[in-house]
């Protein structure tokens, strides 16, 4: 059962990365893409790494792809110049593989604790937290500094007045 | 006493450095007086020599190592023992007087350094050799002899006949010298060693009697005797050495230079007793020089020449002493033979001087008015190398040697052939005497001779008188100091039994009285003008020097003139310059492809192909972000793909 | 339990897909994406790994991949959209001013394919 919920999650992470190849419109390609980031967070939840697949939603579909659809939206991106956006044309596709997801997220919720997950590890998030703070120290405050430059970069570049 | 004894020879190479560096600031008749006392300083260390027991014991004094290679160490070392002392003794004393002789003698000559100079190294080269106690430190002296006798022969060679004397010395006795030379190497190889004592140990310890390799080291030192002593057949150069002056024909040719062949017999003794054919061929080599020098000489007209073959004629008695195992007595003949014959020189030299340079016998005659003391000496002198009984000191050693001859093996031959070299030693010197001092000319004299010159003089004639005494004959009454002193050296000479020698002994007394009677009969004749059957003949020299000019000399000339046609001129000068000319057209023929072809071609294809690499990459640079992903994707790939399956 | 080579290779075909994404899509948006599934591809390796040695450092690793993936995308989109701003391009090919022997035009509006 584990292992089928696996392979599927994985085979909707794969062709949804295939979908953002060949679409044409940005704005698609960034839902399959939310899709696919999506379904690596339950991959993630799956092998043992329950943090993880809850940073993944929350940062990389929540709010790295929400800055890309921002900026999509500012930049009033479209396939062919002229033509409005509306509701998007290929909407079918990334809908029904979220509705897939959706329905494995329900299966594994719905039966027994992570630790029934085949018997699979789960590595608890208490496990990371050690890790971060204790021998990876010095590495969460090199990305802080990092996020810090980041603020300050976009800060700078997005100005007023800059030629 | 023994670390004194580089004085001996040392003494006299510092007169000839002083000469040679100092020169410039010493006045010209300063120089003899430098010389003689350097010589001095030599005679004078042999005498404390001699005081301080060096008779009783040798001495020895090694300066320093003088070649370092692999194990082999010669050293500059110098050993005294009797028969060096006897050498030392000699040369230095008859060199001291003969320095003092040319004082006087050379008073007017313009090159008085170059004289001096070579006077004292000849000297030193001279005991050098006699002390030294290895075979190569006594090869540097007998060149040093070699090289200082071509100078003093020619030294007056402007003169190109003198010149040409000095020359032939020079290369005759090189012919010795290589012989010498290649001995030495034999006996190195052999023996890893040039020691003299230690070669002679190992010698008689290691080789047979009669063994190839004895007979012929044995053979190449004799050969190196034979040219410095002018033996048969290396004798050619002595005549005609008389080109030097008197003093010098003295020294060289009577006390040192020509007695330096017997003392290297002398003191390489053991080796020819390990080769008896060889020892016997000395015996005979010597017994033929004596009938040839003195044959010779009967035939003279020049005053020097005379005494020239005689020399010849005495170091074949010398020869002849060591050929029959006489050591000891052929030094004793060597030692009176340097008295009487520097005296005869020296006598022979004033005379000629005080003639006007003139040097042939019948003119002297008629000359006259010689000074008296030259008379008297050379009378002296005559008397003693005819060997006249009883009162000079050259017939205590002449017949001890004939006394010794008839005892060795072939003993009579050899006897008769010495006899008959006496009896013609007594004519030809006499005849010399009674044509110069009894000719036509006045018989007083006018001049006299400087005391510089009168000194050597009479000491010279006093020596030659009483030398002899220290070794009267067998079976005398009285001292027979000699043989004995030299016994542990040398070893006793076999003598004939006592009857025998009485026999000889008498033969021998009368000797030169029928030679003075000969030569009476002689000059009888040729004042009447009838002269000797053969004279031609025996006046040069047998015609050594008529064979040796077409036999060795024409072809050697006739050899390098077709050389120097042929190999020079044609080929060396005409590949010389081919090669030239190849160069320089390959030169020519570079300049031309290198810079004008090769280079200007090889720089446009440069050029040409740096622009073609240009234009491809800077096609690189398009930017295009694309292309920049596509090939920095594809080149990761490849990377991936090398490591995954290559490496 | 699933075996270590099956998550990389799903990890390594998201990779794939993503840097095809970047070589063949020409808009700038596009790239951007396409460098976004390539880093999830090396995210779901991290974990994988972490799983399989069975501590936390896949996890860790991960982390920090979001921290700098956040990081350089926010500068990106910035530089994207400023890029639109002055030269009017959403297209890569008309990013194209650091060639050899570019000419610069300034504002060069004009200048797009």
């Amino acid at each position: 059962m584990y292992e089928v919920i696996f392979y599927l999650t994985a085979a909707i992470a794969v062709i949804a990365a295939g979908a953002i190849v060949v679409l044409r419109h940005p704005v698609h390609a960034a839902l399959y893409l939310i899709v696919a980031l999506l379904a690596l967070a339950l991959l993630f939840f799956l092998l043992g790494a329950p943090l993880v697949a809850a940073l993944q939603v929350m940062l990389y579909a929540g709010a790295i792809m929400v800055l890309f659809l921002f900026l999509m939206m500012v930049m009033n991106l479209r396939p062919q110049p002229g033509r409005p956006l509306s509701l998007p044309v290929g909407w079918q596709g990334p809908a029904l593989l979220s509705l897939l997801l959706w329905l494995e997220i329900f299966l594994l919720l719905g039966r027994a604790s992570p630790d029934d997950a085949g018997s699979a590890m789960v590595i608890e998030p208490r496990a990371v937290g050690m890790a971060l703070f204790g021998p990876y120290l010095v590495v969460v405050e090199a990305a802080a500094i990092l996020l810090l430059a980041a603020l300050v970069g976009a800060l700078y570049l997005s100005r007023r007045g800059r030629a | 006493m023994s670390q004194w004894l580089w004085l001996i020879p040392g003494s006299p190479l510092l007169g000839a450095l002083i000469i040679a560096l100092l020169g410039e600031r010493i006045q010209r008749r300063h120089f003899a007086i430098v010389a003689s006392c350097a010589t001095a300083g030599a005679f004078l260390a042999v005498l404390l020599a001699w005081l301080m027991g060096a008779a009783s014991h040798p001495l020895q004094q090694t300066l320093y190592t003088w070649v370092a290679v692999g194990d082999w160490r010669p050293t500059i070392g110098f050993t005294l023992d009797r028969l060096a002392l006897v050498m030392v003794s000699v040369v230095s004393g008859v060199g001291l007087l003969i320095h003092l002789y040319s004082m006087a003698f050379m008073a007017g000559e313009k090159d008085q350094r170059r004289y001096y100079f070579f006077l004292n190294l000849f000297l030193s080269g001279m005991l050098i050799l006699v002390l030294a106690d290895n075979l190569l430190l006594l090869y540097l002296g007998w060149e040093l002899v070699g090289l200082c006798s071509f100078a003093l022969i020619g030294f007056w060679y402007r003169d190109p006949v003198r010149a040409a004397a000095g020359r032939k010395a020079f290369t005759v006795t090189r012919v010795g010298d290589t012989a010498l030379a290649i001995g030495i190497f034999l006996l190195f190889s052999q023996f890893h060693e040039l020691s003299l004592s230690a070669l002679l140990t190992s010698a008689t310890a290691q080789w047979e009697q009669g063994s190839t390799l004895a007979t012929l080291t044995a053979l190449l030192i004799l050969g190196g005797a034979v040219g410095k002593s002018a033996q048969l057949p290396l004798q050619v150069w002595l005549p005609d050495a008389m080109a030097g002056p008197s003093p010098v024909s003295a020294l060289i040719h009577a006390a040192t230079m020509v007695t330096a062949g017997v003392y290297l017999i002398a003191r390489t003794h053991p080796l020819f007793e390990l080769a008896p054919q060889v020892q016997w061929l000395v015996a005979a080599i010597g017994t033929l020089t004596i009938v040839y020098g003195a044959s010779a000489a009967l035939a003279q007209t020049d005053f020097k020449r005379v005494l020239a073959y005689s020399t010849i004629s005495q170091i074949g008695y010398m020869f002849l002493a060591l050929g029959c195992g006489a050591y000891a007595l052929a030094l004793f003949h060597l030692t009176t033979h340097a008295f009487f014959k520097a005296l005869l020189f020296l006598s022979a030299g004033a005379v000629i001087r005080a003639g006007g340079d003139e040097h042939d016998i019948h003119r002297l005659g008629d000359l006259g008015r010689h000074p008296s003391l030259a008379r008297w000496s050379f009378l002296i002198g005559a008397a003693s190398l005819a060997a006249l009984p009883f009162i000079t000191a050259g017939f205590y050693s002449k017949d001890a040697i004939l006394a010794a001859t008839w005892a060795a093996p072939a003993g009579p031959l050899l006897w008769a052939f010495a006899a008959v070299g006496a009896l013609l030693t007594g004519g030809y010197i006499f005849r010399a005497y009674l044509l110069v001092f009894h000719g036509s000319g006045p018989r007083d004299s006018t001049a006299s001779l400087p005391r510089s010159m009168a000194l050597p003089l009479l000491i010279l004639a006093a020596l030659s008188i009483t030398a002899g005494f220290i070794e009267l004959p067998e079976g005398w009454p009285g001292p027979h100091l000699w043989s004995a002193w030299l016994e542990d050296e040398l070893g006793l000479a076999a003598m004939p039994p006592t009857g025998a020698v009485h026999r000889l002994q008498v033969i021998g007394a009368l000797l030169p009285l029928a030679g003075i009677a000969l030569a009476l009969v002689l000059v009888r004749r040729e004042r009447a003008g009838q002269p000797l059957p053969l004279t031609t003949f025996l006046r040069s020299g047998w015609g050594f020097d008529a064979l040796y000019r077409v036999a060795l000399v024409q072809p050697y000339q006739a050899l390098a003139r077709s050389l120097g046609r042929v190999v020079e001129a044609r080929i060396i000068e005409g590949g010389l310059s081919g090669l030239a000319r190849g160069f320089w057209t390959v030169a020519r023929g570079c300049r031309y492809w290198v810079e004008h072809g090769t280079l200007e071609r090889g720089l446009g294809i440069l050029i040409s192909g740096l622009r073609f690499g240009h234009v491809m990459l800077n096609a690189t640079q398009n930017g295009m972000l694309s292309r920049y992903a596509l090939a920095m994707a594809a080149g990761a790939l490849t990377l991936l793909g090398y490591w995954i399956w290559g490496g | 339990m699933i075996p270590l080579t099956h998550s990389l290779v799903i990890a390594a075909l998201l990779f794939t897909l993503g840097l095809a994404v970047v070589l063949l899509r020409r808009e700038l948006l596009f790239v951007l994406m396409g460098l976004e599934l390539m880093f999830n591809g090396v995210a779901l390796t991290a974990v994988a790994a972490g799983q399989h040695w069975g501590n936390a450092d896949g996890q860790v690793l991960t982390i920090f991949l979001m921290a700098v993936t956040a990081a350089e995308l926010v500068v990106a989109l910035i530089l994207v959209w400023l890029a639109f701003q002055h030269f009017g391009a959403v297209r890569v090919d008309e990013l194209s001013r650091l060639r050899e022997d570019a000419k610069l035009k300034g504002n060069a509006r004009g200048d797009t394919s």
